[in-house]
């Protein structure tokens, strides 16, 4: 499932967990086994600029995934540039940024995009 | 069918104990911590991947990659390559994190090292992970294209700690796509 074209936008994939009991000594886990809506509650998110940031050059891309559920509440857009997001099974996301012009990846870390939580992008 | 369930849970039962005594014999003869530090990526870094439009033999410098120790002392970063695909790194430096000087990693830039005036070969690193400060190093890439598109999985940094060889691998993958893009280019897919 993908999504291209996330400009300045919330959105939200709502996914069914159950608490799947591996054994009395090892617990439980919460596992999803279904989906409830996908691209769905969308809502503008105003443009954040972070500081951190690496230039890329036109005709590149930068793709980050989280190994982790994660909520992501930022917005991308300037002219030539578009996003795209892809999402698993509440396991996985991707995000591509895909520079049709000069631009940059910021995050909101000191330790670089791929430590940040969050990231921006402009041109 | 019942004969069946008793014997899984006989192996079961079985393989529990296996675990357990494995688990007592080893205790005591491996060290469970080294002796000097490691090499880190701090905090809780994403798999990221880079993609760049490349012409054949040209190279490109590809940064953002942050590293640090996770306790006081030196390591030696001897070499860094790429693994999971065919990637040709020609080179590598390290530089402290320029974000604390208000300046900008690289990023993906059709620049050498030099170029970058970045320091290329291998290094002694001595700074330790203090976040939220960011004290670190970034790890930047020389890598050059092939005849054909390429591709790795990620980034391998070989290192010296107290007298042993150690390894980092890092989930940074690299596409490189020859330029005119071939839609059809498996390697070229992100």
């Amino acid at each position: 499932m993908s999504q291209t074209g996330v400009a300045d936008a919330s959105v939200s994939n709502r996914i069914n967990y159950r608490e799947q009991v591996i054994s009395c000594v090892l617990g439980a886990t919460w596992q999803p086994y279904s989906t409830y809506d996908l691209l769905t509650d969308w809502a503008y998110a105003p443009h954040v600029n972070y500081s951190n940031c690496s230039p890329r050059l036109a005709g590149t891309k930068w793709a980050t995934s989280t190994a982790r559920n994660a909520t992501w509440s930022y917005g991308v857009s300037f002219p030539g540039f578009s996003v795209s997001a892809q999402s698993g099974y509440g396991s996985s996301q991707q995000l591509t940024y895909d520079f049709a012009v000069k631009g940059f990846i910021c995050g909101n870390s000191t330790q670089g995009p791929a430590s940040s939580a969050q990231v921006s992008a402009h041109a | 069918m019942p004969r069946t369930g008793a014997r899984c849970c006989r192996l079961a039962v079985s393989g529990w104990l296996s675990v357990l005594v494995l688990a007592g014999c080893t205790g005591g003869h491996v060290p469970l911590t080294p002796a000097g530090p490691g090499l880190i990526q701090p905090g809780t870094p994403n798999a990221v991947t880079d993609e760049v439009p490349v012409d054949v033999k040209t190279v490109w410098a590809i940064g953002s990659i942050t590293l640090c120790l996770d306790g006081p002392g030196r390591v030696d970063v001897t070499s860094v390559a790429a693994y999971g695909g065919n990637v040709d790194v020609v080179g590598f430096g390290l530089r402290p994190n320029p974000f604390l000087a208000h300046g900008q990693m690289v990023g993906a830039l059709d620049l050498t090292l030099k170029g970058l005036g970045i320091p290329a070969g291998p290094q002694a690193l001595t700074i330790v992970c203090d976040q939220p400060a960011g004290n670190s190093y970034e790890l930047v890439l020389q890598v050059r294209a092939g005849a054909t598109s390429t591709r790795a999985k990620g980034v391998k940094v070989t290192y010296e700690s107290a007298g042993q060889t150690r390894e980092l691998s890092i989930e940074h993958g690299l596409i490189l796509c020859l330029h005119p893009k071939d839609v059809n280019d498996a390697t070229c897919k992100l």
